[in-house]
Parts: C-alpha cells; sequence; structure tokens
C-alpha cells in the first residue's frame, strides 16, 4: 500500500516534471521562433548591425552629450545589438561632411549601407535634461532603415521621466541621482528597442490613451479614405513657445504617433530635411498650399503634416500648446487639424492621481489623441479645397536661376521651366499613387 | 398739456427701449451661401499679451474649419498671399489689396479682426481672464464688408466676486468668444 502511495506519487513528480520541462522548452522555441520585423528580414544572424549617430541636443539646457551617447552605446551593446565602432562612424561624418545627425536623408543611408556596412542607423536626441531640484531625462531614440534605396523610420520610442514623479508611499519611489535616473530610461529604451528587433514588440510603443488630452478642435475631412495607406512627411512645427526646439520635439512625437499606426509610412524627418534644403524651400510663417504640394511631389508621399507649437514648459506642471494639419496631396487643401492644449495636471483631483510629470510624456499623450482623430476619425461634409497645380521642379543645385527653382504657385503662375527632375509616383504602399 | 406730457412718455419710453446697441452687422444683400473659401489674416493687437493676437486668430480658424461650413486657408497660404502681394500692413488691408489678394488666393472672403484684450483682469480680490475680439468679414470681390461682430467674454462675475477664484482659464474664454463670433456668423 505504502509502496503503491510512494509510486504514484513519483509518477505524478515525474509527469510534472516533464510537463515543466516541456514548457520551458516551448517557451525558449517560441521565443527563438520569435521572427525579425518585415523591414529587417535577410539581415545577418546576428540581428541588424547598427551605426549609432551622435547624439542631437534638443535639451533647453546644458547636456554631457559624449556621456549620454557613450552611455546609449553600451545598453545597445549589452542587447547584442552589432554596433559600427564610434570612430569609424566620426570619419564616416567627416568625410561626408556631414553635420545633421537628426535624421537620415538618401545619399547618407546609402553611404552608410556601401561604406559602414550597416543596415540601421540609430538616431538619438536628448529632449529634457536638468539635474536640479529634480533628475529630469527625455531620451528619443529613432532606427532608421537603410537596406533599401530610401531611408524609412523602422522603430521610435521616447522615454521621459522626472525624480519625483511617482513618490509612492513615504517617498520611497522618488529618485534622486541622475546616473539612476538615466539607468532606468535606458533600461525602458532599451527594453523597446530589444523587443521590437526580436520581433515581439511594437515599431513606435504608444502611451496611454488619455481622453483628458483630446484635442480641443478638430477637423478631419472626408476625403482622407478609411483603411487606405498614407506615406507622412513631417515637418518641424513653427516654434511660437519660449521653448528653444520646441517645434522639431513636438515634430518627433508626431513622428512615432504616426508610426506606431500601420496605415502610415513615415519618411524620416532627415530625407524631408534634405528636400527642404534641396528644393530651397523655405517657410517663413508656415508652409503654404504650393510649397506643400511641391514637397509631397519630391517625397512622393500623401500628406504633410506641419504646425506651430505655442507653449511647450516644462516644470512640476508641464504645459503643451500646438496645432498641427495636414495637407493632402489628393485634394490640395488642409484634411486634417487638432489644435491641443494640456497641463500635466488637467483632470487631477485627488492629491497627485493622474498627473503627468514630464513635458515629453504629456506631449504624447496629446498627440496621440490628436493622431487617433486622423487615423480613424469621422468626417465632415466635403470641402471646397482648391486644387493646387504644381509644375515641374528644379532642384536648387541645379543650372536653373533660383527664380525657377521656386515652385509653381496657386494663382496660377507660370510654372518653372522645363528640364526638372521626373517625379516618380508615390512610394510603396496599398493605395497609393 | 396732456398730449404734451403724453408726447414726452412716449419718446422717454422709446428712447429706452431702442438702447440696446447693435454689435454687428450683417449684409443683406450678400449671399452667404456663395462664400467657399475664406482666408483670415493676422489679428491687429491691442492688449499687452504680444502672442494675443495670433493664438486668438489660430482658435478662431481652427474652430471656422471644423464648423465644415467653409474652407479655411492654411496660415502659410496667407502669408505666402500677403507677401507676395507686398501688402502694407496685412492686419488693416486696403480695399485694392483685399481685391487682389481674393484673386491670388482664390478665396471667396477675407476676415480680419482685433484683439482689443487679452489676459487677466483685477477688482478687489478677485480676478479673471478676459478676451475682446473684434472681426471684420470682406467680400474679395468687391472689398466690402459684409460682416462684422464683436465678442467680449470672461471677466469677474458675480460668482467670482462672492467666492473668490481666477476665473476660467484663457483658453476656454478663448474658444468661448469665438463660438460666439461663429454663431453670429452663421445666424
Amino acid at each position: 500500500m505504502t509502496s503503491s502511495t510512494s509510486s504514484s506519487a513519483e509518477r505524478r513528480a515525474l509527469a510534472l516534471a516533464v510537463a515543466l520541462a516541456a514548457a520551458a522548452l516551448g517557451g525558449c522555441a517560441s521565443h527563438r521562433a520569435a521572427a525579425p520585423p518585415a523591414a529587417l528580414e535577410g539581415v545577418g544572424p546576428g540581428g541588424p548591425r547598427v551605426a549609432l549617430f551622435p547624439l542631437e541636443n534638443l535639451a533647453a539646457s546644458s547636456t554631457p552629450v559624449g556621456k549620454l551617447s557613450a552611455a546609449i552605446e553600451a545598453e545597445l551593446g549589452r542587447r547584442g545589438v552589432e554596433v559600427a565602432a564610434r570612430d569609424d562612424v566620426e570619419t564616416f561624418l567627416r568625410a561626408h561632411r556631414i553635420r545633421n545627425t537628426a535624421g537620415v536623408d538618401q545619399e547618407t543611408a546609402r553611404a552608410a549601407r556601401e561604406e559602414l556596412h550597416v543596415d540601421a542607423i540609430l538616431v538619438s536626441a536628448v529632449q529634457v535634461y536638468a539635474v536640479r531640484p529634480w533628475p529630469r531625462l527625455g531620451l528619443a531614440l529613432r532606427l532608421v532603415g537603410v537596406r533599401g534605396e530610401e531611408p524609412v523610420v523602422l522603430w521610435v520610442d521616447q522615454v521621459s521621466r522626472s525624480g519625483n514623479e511617482a513618490p509612492g508611499l513615504l517617498g520611497l519611489g522618488l529618485v534622486r541621482s541622475m546616473d539612476r535616473l538615466q539607468a532606468q530610461v535606458l533600461e525602458r529604451l532599451g527594453d523597446s528597442l530589444a523587443g521590437y528587433l526580436a520581433g515581439r514588440g511594437a515599431p513606435a510603443p504608444l502611451c496611454a490613451g488619455d481622453g483628458r488630452f483630446d484635442p480641443r478642435i478638430s477637423y478631419r475631412a472626408p476625403q482622407l479614405a478609411q483603411g487606405r495607406r498614407y506615406t507622412v512627411a513631417i515637418l518641424p512645427f513653427v516654434n511660437a513657445s519660449e521653448r528653444r526646439h520646441a517645434g522639431e520635439l513636438v515634430a518627433l512625437e508626431f513622428v512615432r504617433q504616426l508610426r506606431a499606426r500601420d496605415r502610415f509610412t513615415v519618411i524620416d524627418p532627415g530625407e524631408v530635411r534634405d528636400q527642404l534644403l534641396r528644393y530651397r524651400l523655405i517657410m517663413e510663417g508656415g508652409l503654404s498650399l504650393d510649397y506643400a504640394m511641391t514637397l509631397l511631389k519630391v517625397l512622393r508621399a500623401d500628406l504633410v503634416v506641419a504646425g506651430t507649437v505655442r507653449e511647450y514648459l516644462d516644470g512640476d506642471t508641464p504645459r503643451v500648446s500646438f496645432t498641427a494639419f495636414a495637407l493632402d496631396r489628393e485634394s490640395g487643401g488642409v484634411a486634417w487639424e487638432a489644435s491641443s492644449i494640456g497641463t500635466g495636471r488637467d483632470g487631477v483631483f485627488f492629491y497627485d492621481a493622474g498627473s503627468v510629470g514630464t513635458v515629453g510624456e504629456l506631449t504624447c499623450r496629446m498627440a496621440r489623441r490628436a493622431i487617433d482623430q486622423l487615423a480613424a476619425g469621422g468626417g465632415r461634409r466635403p470641402l471646397t479645397a482648391p486644387a493646387i497645380p504644381v509644375g515641374p521642379l528644379v532642384p536648387a543645385e541645379s543650372d536653373e536661376s533660383d527664380e525657377a527653382a521656386a515652385p509653381a504657385s496657386s494663382a496660377g503662375e507660370p510654372a518653372p521651366p522645363s528640364g526638372a527632375p521626373a517625379v516618380s509616383p508615390a512610394r510603396g504602399g496599398e493605395g497609393t499613387r | 398739456m396732456r398730449v404734451g406730457v403724453a408726447m414726452s412718455l412716449l419718446a422717454l419710453s422709446l428712447g429706452c427701449g431702442g438702447g440696446r446697441a447693435r454689435r454687428g452687422f450683417q449684409d443683406s444683400n450678400m449671399d452667404f451661401a456663395a462664400v467657399k473659401t475664406v482666408a483670415v489674416l493676422p489679428f491687429s493687437n491691442l492688449s499687452r499679451d504680444a502672442a494675443a493676437a495670433d493664438r486668438v486668430r489660430e482658435v478662431f480658424s481652427s474652430m471656422l474649419l471644423a464648423s465644415g461650413a467653409v474652407y479655411v486657408l492654411p496660415p502659410g497660404e496667407v502669408v505666402r498671399g500677403y507677401t507676395r502681394l507686398a501688402v502694407t500692413d496685412p492686419r488693416a488691408p486696403s480695399v485694392e489689396e483685399i481685391t487682389k489678394l481674393g484673386g491670388l488666393l482664390k478665396a471667396d472672403a477675407i476676415i480680419r479682426g482685433v484683439v482689443k484684450e487679452y489676459g487677466e483682469v483685477r477688482s478687489g480680490s478677485s480676478a479673471g481672464n478676459v478676451l475682446s475680439v473684434s472681426l471684420e468679414m470682406y467680400e474679395t470681390s468687391t472689398g466690402r464688408i459684409v460682416w462684422s461682430a464683436t465678442s467680449t467674454k470672461g471677466g469677474i462675475g458675480f460668482g467670482d466676486r462672492l467666492l473668490g477664484g481666477g476665473g476660467e482659464p484663457m483658453e476656454q474664454v478663448t474658444e468661448q468668444v469665438a463660438d460666439d463670433l461663429l454663431d453670429k456668423l452663421f445666424r
């Protein structure tokens, strides 16, 4: 009797051990089986080789850029990402006289692919850096694929943290050291990137969808078809705030929010900047329709997103105010517009429950709600947006005069002379022209 | 004598009854349904806040577009228009400039405005935000004013005086003013 019970218990223990081992093996197998994202198919078994561009300082204060850059590189190494040697990258940047490292244009992408033998470029920017009274750090990373002919935003994420944003019980959650805060920020970014590269994570993790930060005024034209894929170019926003780089920071947030939606293909801001310079598109006072149409044509995009930032205040109660709009290539008019204003304490009634502690997080939530309406919102009655004729284009470096390089106006001024480069149809994507 | 007293009373009552001044103008001969595209020029700023005019203009433009009734040209397009025409003061264009601007921008109407008051007002220990805006709409084919309206919102109310408090946030007051002006435009 005793013997029988004992052998039964042993059998049960053996079965349990086998089941646990099988589950563990299955888990490992499924982990190994996670495929890399489609954009990185065909890269080596060790994952993509990445070039880390120097950190762009978009903070309003002096920032130890070298130290942060080294920490990002170390985090990538810790995650097993193969990074091109820093000296090689610096030599490459010098050789090609690349001074703007906030984005990747077509030329840079091609050269990096051929000379540095990389699959992607990691563009990094520090958004907020303050040590006192509480450490604050905001970092944005963007992985730009260079394997194709045109640079494509593969993954983008940003994390903003403040040492006092979650004090918790008896202040145990306070972070007083910048090194600790930096480690937390890099840990989250590293997790996000590693997850994407392993095929498990999102290409642009979203922040919380929070109804408190809905746009106060919004409009979406019905010509934006549901379910259709759009290629989008995002311009730096006009900065009407007192904070330096606020226009770039909000535009970067829109890059992330649009990349997070499958129906939008986002052109890297570096490529947009390159085309603005190439065609000498200087937009004083904001984006005009003819410039927008020119840009959409040369970038082979469907939508261009621009806007104005009125307020961008960091601190214990962050405050952000912006207006964003999208111009549609097909209709030649405004297809979407959203005007948002919010503070970190909107909708907070009970102590600090629900407050948003950093301006980066606040911008993320506001931009997310605005883009939610662009991506899935309804529409109003059709508008009578004027059709904008766009003539052939002449890049600035051509032999034509400056006047010829200017885009055709909406008022029917004569188009620039011919001899311009042929503009190919819209980029890939279902439903695009 | 009696007739004289009666006439005096009648005149007095008419005077009191007719005291409510009109705060807007709408051209009865204008077909507002024909206005499809509108350009909103930069507003003049008579307040102490340097950015007030741009803020109010942006909110008003966005709300006008969001109404779905007309198409509002993007601000950059308007800038391109008056820069190309070398308009001396886009905040107060001449009739000739309005007609030219309308032709260049293909706009049926042009709206200009004045922000007369923007910001906090105080009375004793109470404070509140106030905004006062006047707008005018011009028909671009003739350069005539076809609509004008004024709106003032915010300030210190009875409740603020009684209970204190800082009044409504400026963005809410701005939206109330824009709403009021749109009500007057579409009435």
